[in-house]
């Protein structure tokens, strides 16, 4: 009876596995849908509300579903979505009014998908969503600059600036349907699920973008299909997922398997594999974050200049790369990406080469004299700090290792004392908020738009600010104000790239490293061109196809 | 009896409820907190973060919180999640299924293999087939979730192409019950082969003791065959501790399994509640945490009575 009892579920279990392995086949080859691509997402966005969502992935989830007014491409330039042109000076859409100015957006003839027309009535109502206090608005920056917008028809929307606001045209890369939302602001002080923040429309949302969602698999997948009101080109394809994966190893081993078409942002440990991954493409695209170490030039030794600009000399970006990132980030100059074409200042690639004995010698004539250990101290101060970075971000720690390995030829030492993001970064009480560190390690997203009385103007010391480097200089203070205030291109050109030599010369920020971002997609996959901004890699997915 | 489960029940409230104030002080003493994104995001000005989080209600102090969080999750209302605003009992549920549908599969698969496995090397204890089990199981038992879940992914799923590298359904099958298994084949796999081990050795244990007893003796010397012996009468006791064993486990059923459900990328409730501990996401971290307490205790009251039902010996009154 037991050896019965045994063959009988041990063959049962035999008989399941066959029967498994046998369907798996028809189910592995995706059946026969052609156009369906499969694009992973590592996290699950928490809400589609363009207003509320402060992730990533959220991005990403939400570009196939909305349009704007105007959108940037990859190659960083505003194009115009529901607007039938990008208004500047220049085609008078722009105009200086007094201290402030107005933009003129005229609108295409377009239709939610779910057939109702969209107006300049929609745009009135997504600024006054952002500004409703109710509203968990993620950010309301350059909205609150607005005093009214006029519709003189339901085609036009004239925008009121009380100021001069450079990044005018950042704040429309997604447009609210008012007649969907309206209730749901109204009820916003209602307890349920009908207000704003909570409501099902963020889960559920109705744009106007190339397509829409057919369902949303909580923890799985989003299904996205064309939207039949798109005011462009037909979507070509059928159905669009994005797949969570949320481990990069399962993502890794999905590509292979076909489960999955694009895997984005992968891992820079899976670069060789992915490589010689056979149907694989591997793009690696550069980005517009740059790793950089901060200095408090408010510390006893890090307030002369000298002793930073050693460290510029000091550390090989190059070496840095190879060790790290095998060669495929690259070295980062100043404040502003390279990729931003009109005002990255190249003049400034050449003032720090790698060069070690230079480092010595600045630091030598600055009367720095190696002490027995080798460290360089002058009237009994040592050039020893203490760098800081996010606690478990591999990378970075190694970045720490080899900055330390660079230092220590030179006669200074670097002593590492991580610490959790929150400590670091958190707001009021953070490291960085309270001045209370010597060097950090962490990175910046460079704008299309740069706005530098933010970063760099000595009235915004934190906890007012983000001046952590407590850097000050009337020059920059001055032309910071004066960039803000201008949005004549070729003024405001000179003005950062003048920033940018002065922030460089002073040295208050060592740029060291612009990433590059690591995008593998299968062969069949056409038309996926990734998109450094912060539009995300699902900016066009309207042009997205399956190959024959 | 009755009585005895009434006083359980009773004596359980208090400490569900301490057990949910501790869990609550934790949570709150976690650095970071559902606001750290936001904190740390330069654009956000500090009257908007005050905004959001008098909005979110995380401005009124602790014990409020507490009280406001306690008075509405006895009417049943676990409140709404901080990031995605849904209803937290309403996400809890939506994942539940797909956690006892793994969890459940691989209960039954890892029992059946450990019991037998258990009677096996009990009866042959000492001999090769007893060795080699106990090393396969405790082989089994150490390997690392985050490292064989991926080995097996790329063997069975990357190079063999027998199974889907995670995930629950086919994208293009739209669900089918042979498709959902054949999802489930590598995340059991997993789950049961690190958990073959426990089984085995208790179930191994627990017939050895009752090998010995006088009663089995006795049915040898009745002349029963050994068949008859040590199924009607070793392995039918051996099982009781068991029993009491399985009720135990059965919280884990609604907890899921974390690591392994981040790996194949199953949507249950385990990698819910890593979400919720990533985020910060109190009301969602409270109401799976307290679920699970209530499991927990739930399990324990069962156990005993199952325990006294199947043992004569044990009385509570």
């Amino acid at each position: 009876m037991r050896t019965a009892t045994r063959a009988g579920s041990f063959g049962l279990t035999v008989a399941l596995c066959a029967g498994l392995v046998a369907c798996a086949p028809a189910t592995a080859d995706r059946g026969a849908p052609r156009q369906v691509i499969v694009i992973e997402e590592q996290q699950e966005p928490d809400s589609l509300n363009p207003i509320i969502s402060n992730m990533m992935a959220s991005v990403d989830a939400m570009s196939p579903v909305f349009s704007g007014l105007v959108q940037v491409d990859n190659k960083m330039h505003f194009f115009p979505d529901l607007a039938l042109q990008v208004p500047t000076l220049e085609n008078g859409l722009v105009k200086l009014e007094g201290k402030g100015m107005t933009v003129t957006f005229h609108l295409r003839h377009a239709r939610w998908s779910d057939g109702v027309p969209i107006t300049s009535k929609d745009v009135v109502f997504t600024w006054k969503v952002e500004m409703n206090p109710t509203v968990m608005a993620s950010s309301r920056d350059g909205f609150d600059r607005i005093t009214r917008i006029d519709t003189p028809d339901p085609y036009t929307a004239i925008v009121h600036f009380k100021s001069i606001y450079a990044p005018y045209l950042n704040l429309w890369g997604t447009i609210l349907p008012e007649h969907l939302l309206a209730k749901a602001v109204a009820e916003q002080d209602r307890p349920g699920d009908s207000h704003f923040n909570h409501c099902k429309w963020n889960r559920h949302p109705i744009g106007s973008g190339p397509f829409k969602i057919k369902d949303w698999v909580s923890g799985d997948h989003i299904t996205y299909v064309p939207n039949p009101y798109y005011y462009g080109r037909k979507p070509k394809l059928k159905e669009l997922i994005m797949k969570f994966v949320p481990d990069q190893n399962s993502a890794f081993i999905q590509l292979e398997s076909g489960d999955i078409d694009i895997y984005q942002s992968a891992a820079i440990t899976q670069y060789d594999q992915l490589k010689s991954m056979p149907g694989i493409r591997v793009l690696t695209t550069p980005a517009l974050e740059y790793d950089h170490l901060d200095f408090n030039t408010r510390d006893p030794i890090l307030k002369d200049p000298v002793v930073r600009r050693a460290m510029a000399y000091a550390i090989n970006d190059d070496k840095l790369s190879k060790i790290i990132y095998k060669g495929l980030y690259t070295p980062a100059y100043g404040d502003q990406s390279p990729l931003n074409k009109l005002y990255f200042n190249p003049a400034i690639e050449s003032m720090y080469p790698y060069d070690p004995a230079k480092a010595k010698q600045i630091l030598e004539a600055d009367g720095w004299k190696p002490g027995p250990d080798g460290i360089r101290a002058k009237d009994g101060k040592r050039l020893s700090f203490t760098i800081v970075t996010t606690a478990g971000m591999k990378p970075r720690e190694l970045t720490e290792r080899v900055a330390q390995y660079y230092l220590r030829k030179v006669g200074i030492r670097l002593n590492i004392e991580n610490v959790q993001a929150d400590t670091l970064f958190g707001r009021p009480d953070g490291l960085l908020n309270t001045g209370k560190y010597q060097i950090a390690l962490f990175a910046w997203i460079s704008s299309p738009d740069p706005d530098d009385v933010f970063l760099w103007n000595s009235h915004q010391f934190p906890p007012n600010g983000e001046n952590d480097t407590y850097y000050s200089n009337p020059e920059v203070d001055r032309l910071t104000v004066a960039g803000d205030s201008t949005i004549n291109l070729a003024k405001r050109e000179a003005i950062y790239k003048r920033i940018q030599y002065d922030l460089w010369r002073d040295m208050p920020m060592l740029s060291l490293l612009n990433w590059t971002a690591i995008d593998a997609i299968n062969d069949r996959v056409g038309g996926f061109r990734p998109n450094p901004t912060s539009a995300g890699n699902l900016w066009n997915t309207q042009d997205w196809y399956v190959k024959e | 009896m009755g009585a005895y489960v009434v006083r359980r029940i009773l004596t359980s409230i208090p400490l569900l409820l301490g057990v949910t104030l501790i869990l609550f002080l934790l949570m709150h003493l976690m650095p970071g907190g559902p606001l750290a994104a936001y904190a740390q995001n330069p654009h956000i000005r500090p009257e908007d973060l005050a905004k959001i989080r008098h909005i979110m209600g995380l401005d009124k102090p602790l014990w409020m919180q507490y009280f406001f969080w306690l008075g509405a999750m006895l009417t049943g209302n676990f409140g709404a999640s901080l990031t995605s605003g849904q209803p937290v009992l309403a996400m809890f549920l939506s994942r539940l299924p797909n956690t006892l549908m793994l969890m459940g599969a691989s209960l039954v698969v890892s029992l059946i293999i450990g019991v037998l496995l258990g009677v096996a090397s009990a009866i042959k204890q000492y001999s090769a087939f007893d060795f080699t089990v106990t090393t396969l199981a405790f082989i089994g038992y150490s390997l690392p979730v985050f490292w064989f879940g991926v080995v097996l992914m790329l063997i069975f799923a990357a190079d063999l192409r027998w199974f889907p590298a995670g995930g629950i359904h086919s994208i293009a099958s739209h669900g089918g019950i042979l498709d959902l298994a054949w999802h489930m084949v590598l995340p059991v796999t997993m789950l049961s082969i690190v958990s073959v081990a426990g089984w085995s050795r208790y179930m191994r244990s627990s017939m050895l003791e009752v090998i010995r007893q006088d009663y089995v003796r006795m049915a040898r010397a009745k002349g029963l065959s050994e068949q008859v012996v040590i199924m009607k009468h070793a392995f039918r006791n051996a099982l009781i501790p068991l029993v009491t064993l399985i009720a135990l486990s059965l919280p884990g059923l609604l907890g899921g399994a974390i690591m392994t459900e981040q790996i194949f990328g199953w949507p249950g409730v385990g990698r819910l509640f890593f979400h919720a501990l990533a985020e910060s996401d109190y009301p969602l971290m409270m109401a799976i945490l307290t679920i699970s307490a209530v499991a927990v205790v739930v399990s324990n009251l069962l156990a005993d009575i199952v325990y006294a039902a199947l043992d004569p010996r044990i009385r509570y009154d």
